[in-house]
């Protein structure tokens, strides 16, 4: 598992760790500091208990010194055995030679020469104490403890395991309440994240607004995401609405230029030389063009803006072929191509938007002509199922798989493909027209054999009220 | 009385008249022409021409309406109309047909000699 | 004084005859009765006399010695300057018991009863009776015949033998460790 750099860690991490290793941090601190605590008075306590013992053995051996008995002295001292940390220890008579000995069994029997002050210190592994032992205030002696430092070594391990198990204990605690919590804060981010994303993948629905979950830093994301949001909603509607105005109001003029030009054509302005006629026949194409965009425009922005209207009736495959073919004999016939037509006599019956299913088929025939400059176009129409299917084959250029890929999208390809394309609206409002009549259109190609294009719609079955 | 049928023009855009005026002199038609709804409603019970082409989208009275007027008068009411309109749709056409018109033609779609064409089969 | 002092520390010391691990000083350095007189004063500290004791004497503590005196300046010399427990301490000494001294005697504390009164043991311990005095002696049967603390000896060192019972009758209270060190007997 590679360790992330920090900046990279997601969210949820970066507030867990951070949570996790502050109170860790802290927890290590105190242990440490009470740990230091008491390896620094602990010596002091260590010397304090030994000396307490040192009197209190002291003072019951006082008749035992005062009466020469080393028996009872002895004896004394052998209860010492009691008490697992007490090495050594050693009663002197007045003249500092000892008077009674004990030392822990496993020990080395030696024991120190006498030191007559009061002392207690404590170093290499061992507290000593030399006591005086007074009697009634008279010295009678002087006793010798030594015990290791068994004890203090014994807290200290004590200490490290309890701070290990606390620290256990509060690090899976602190990870598991952190990682509880920190879902409030990356909760609601992640949800402004992910919506952003998908806005800008173009798949965001723009009217839908985030909950505002705090009056948090997040809360003002969430409502500053939400204004945001409204703004590209206003924005884009501002668009297609525009588009929808501009597009109507150029309607009327765009059909005004080109009546003029058919006109002129007719000779109704008198007669035309060769040149005129040719400039005015590329006007007429062209502008047969401008008014077939704004068509496509028009459609677009209804599919958009969600405001389609479909009028689904039935209707005969030959019927709609027949009214699709219309005028195109002649330029088929101009560039020598073959155009057959298989199944469409027969009566199948469709239940379909004539006027869209119709506009549908003749841009699919037109995109074949363009397409295809020797072989020929091919209408067939079959039933698939509950579906019936009207087929466009050419022997074209046909296309490559990344072309097909962005047929039916509004970010066509155009380029040096342009001209034989068309406008590139037409497929997208194609495949949405589709969808509202509940169909499809699918298209299969191969590049230098030809393109075929495959519209589908239900059957029309009579009785059921419309469609299956 | 001149031997030329007489059709009347109601259309707002000066380009469309002169387009489909010098259409029909060209192809032998007097032209009339209007270029609102009330004056050609008035035209029409005045002068009672021979066929109508009728925009829908008209000034001061439109075109529904004035569809509604030529039918209901007995006077203009077997006058033959044809919608000449920008707006295609279905549903349009069907409004336009309920209300008496006896044929629809869409703007720019078609060349406008086709109009002629659809003419010649109601003034023969 | 002061050296008049160390000697008395250094008597307490024992005659260490036989110490456990051995080492120590094997002959006696001191006189027998140097060493008992350092006990007689040290038996002043194991040992609690009821408060009506030191009504007499300024509070001073007496030893008082019965008969032959085998401690001489000694004892004199260890008791001089000295005081256990702001008391200062006394010795006085008694010539043989005739049944005279009755009085004084029971103003002792502590009353060490010679050798030399061996015969006349019986009247001096019923003449004491009920009188907070320590009796010590070197007499043999000490305790048995009703004295408190007897000194004995075992091979080179001296030991004690304690009768409590007889210190407790005589409104004594004797420290447990004094009881420690030494043999516990009953009288008879």
């Amino acid at each position: 598992m590679r360790i992330l750099p920090f900046s990279d860690m997601p969210l949820k991490k970066k507030i867990t760790l951070i949570a996790v290793v502050s109170s860790s941090i802290s927890l290590l601190i105190a242990c440490f500091v009470f740990m230091l605590n008491e390896s620094l008075t602990f010596p002091k306590v260590m010397r304090q208990n030994l000396s307490n013992l040192a009197q209190i053995i002291g003072d019951n051996s006082t008749a035992a010194l005062s009466f020469n008995d080393s028996r009872t002295a002895q004896s004394l001292l052998d209860t010492l055995k009691a008490n697992p940390h007490i090495r050594s220890a050693c009663l002197y008579d007045l003249k500092g030679q000892p008077f009674a000995r004990y030392t822990r069994p496993g020990e080395p029997e030696k024991w120190p020469p006498v030191v007559w002050e009061e002392t207690s210190e404590f170093s290499a592994g061992a507290v000593r104490v030399f006591h005086p032992v007074l009697s009634a205030g008279d010295r009678v002696g002087t006793l010798y403890l030594e015990s290791d430092t068994g004890e203090m070594q014994t807290r200290m391990v004590n200490y490290t395991l309890v701070t290990i198990l606390v620290g256990g204990a509060a690090f899976l605690l602190s990870l598991l309440v952190a990682s509880r919590l920190q879902r409030q804060v990356t909760g609601p981010l992640n949800q402004v994240v992910e919506r952003m994303k998908d806005i800008a993948r173009g798949e965001g629905d723009l009217t839908k607004r985030l909950e505002v979950t705090g009056k948090d830093e997040i809360g003002e994301v969430a409502e500053a995401f939400n204004t945001f949001v409204g703004k590209l909603q206003t924005v884009e509607d501002m668009k297609l609405d525009l588009i929808s105005v501009v597009s109507h109001q150029l309607k009327t003029p765009v059909a005004e230029i080109n009546g003029f030009i058919e006109n002129m054509l007719m000779g109704l302005t008198g007669e035309l030389n060769p040149k005129q006629r040719s400039y005015l026949e590329e006007m007429r194409v062209i502008g047969r063009e401008n008014y077939r965009l704004i068509c496509d425009l028009l459609s677009a922005s209804k599919i958009d803006r969600g405001v389609v209207t479909v009028d689904l009736k039935p209707i005969s495959t030959k019927e709609v072929v027949g009214l699709a073919i219309r005028d195109y004999e002649a330029p088929l016939a101009q560039k020598g191509l073959n155009l057959q037509l298989e199944g469409v006599w027969q009566g199948a019956m469709l239940y379909a938007d004539r006027d869209k299913l119709v506009e549908a088929l003749r841009n699919l025939i037109n995109n074949a002509l363009k397409c295809t400059d020797k072989g020929s176009i091919t209408i067939r129409a079959l039933a698939e199922g509950d579906k019936g299917v009207i087929e466009v084959e050419d022997t074209g250029v046909g296309m490559d798989a990344e072309t097909m890929e962005r047929l039916f999208t509004k970010n066509r390809v155009l380029g040096k493909e342009a001209h034989r394309s068309g406008a590139g609206l037409g497929l997208y409002i194609t495949k949405n027209f589709m969808k509202y009549q509940n169909g499809d259109i699918t298209v299969t190609s191969e590049k230098g054999k030809g393109t075929c294009f495959k519209l589908a719609v239900p059957l029309f079955k009579p009785g059921a009220g419309g469609a299956l | 009385m001149s031997e030329k049928a007489a059709i009347l023009i109601i259309e707002d855009q000066r380009g469309f008249r002169t387009i489909y005026g010098d259409l029909l002199a060209d192809a032998g038609y007097e032209v009339l022409s209007a270029e609102d709804g009330e004056k050609g409603w008035q035209m029409s019970k005045e002068k009672k021409p021979d066929l109508i082409l009728l925009d829908l989208g008209l000034p001061k009275m439109d075109g529904f309406e004035v569809l509604r007027h030529i039918r209901g008068d007995a006077q203009t009411k077997k006058i033959p109309i044809i919608i000449c309109s920008v707006v295609e749709g279905e549903k349009s056409v069907q409004k336009a047909m309920e209300l008496g018109a006896n044929d629809y033609t869409v703007k720019g779609l078609h060349a406008p000699r086709q109009i002629l064409d659809k003419i010649k089969s109601y003034l023969p | 004084m002061k050296i008049l002092k160390t000697l008395g520390f250094l008597a307490v010391l024992g005659l260490a005859l036989s110490p456990p691990g051995g080492g120590g000083v094997a002959a006696q350095e001191f006189s027998e009765y140097t060493v008992k007189a350092a006990y007689l004063v040290n038996f002043i500290k194991f040992v609690t006399w009821p408060g009506k004791a030191y009504a007499d004497d300024n509070g001073a503590i007496v030893i008082g010695i019965l008969g032959e005196d085998p401690f001489g300046d000694t004892l004199d010399g260890m008791v001089k300057g000295k005081a256990i427990e702001g008391r200062s301490i006394l010795v006085r000494r008694f010539e043989s018991y005739d049944g005279s001294q009755d009085a004084a005697l029971r103003r002792c504390h502590v009353l060490f009863i010679s050798y030399s009164e061996k015969d006349r043991l019986r009247d001096i311990l019923k003449a004491l009776q009920g009188s907070p005095v320590l009796t010590v002696s070197e007499i043999e049967r000490f305790p048995l015949s009703g004295g408190m603390i007897q000194f004995d000896q075992e091979g080179q060192r001296i030991t004690l033998a304690i009768n409590p019972a007889a210190a407790q009758r005589a409104g004594l209270t004797l420290s447990s460790r004094l009881l420690q060190v030494s043999k516990i007997h009953k009288s008879e």
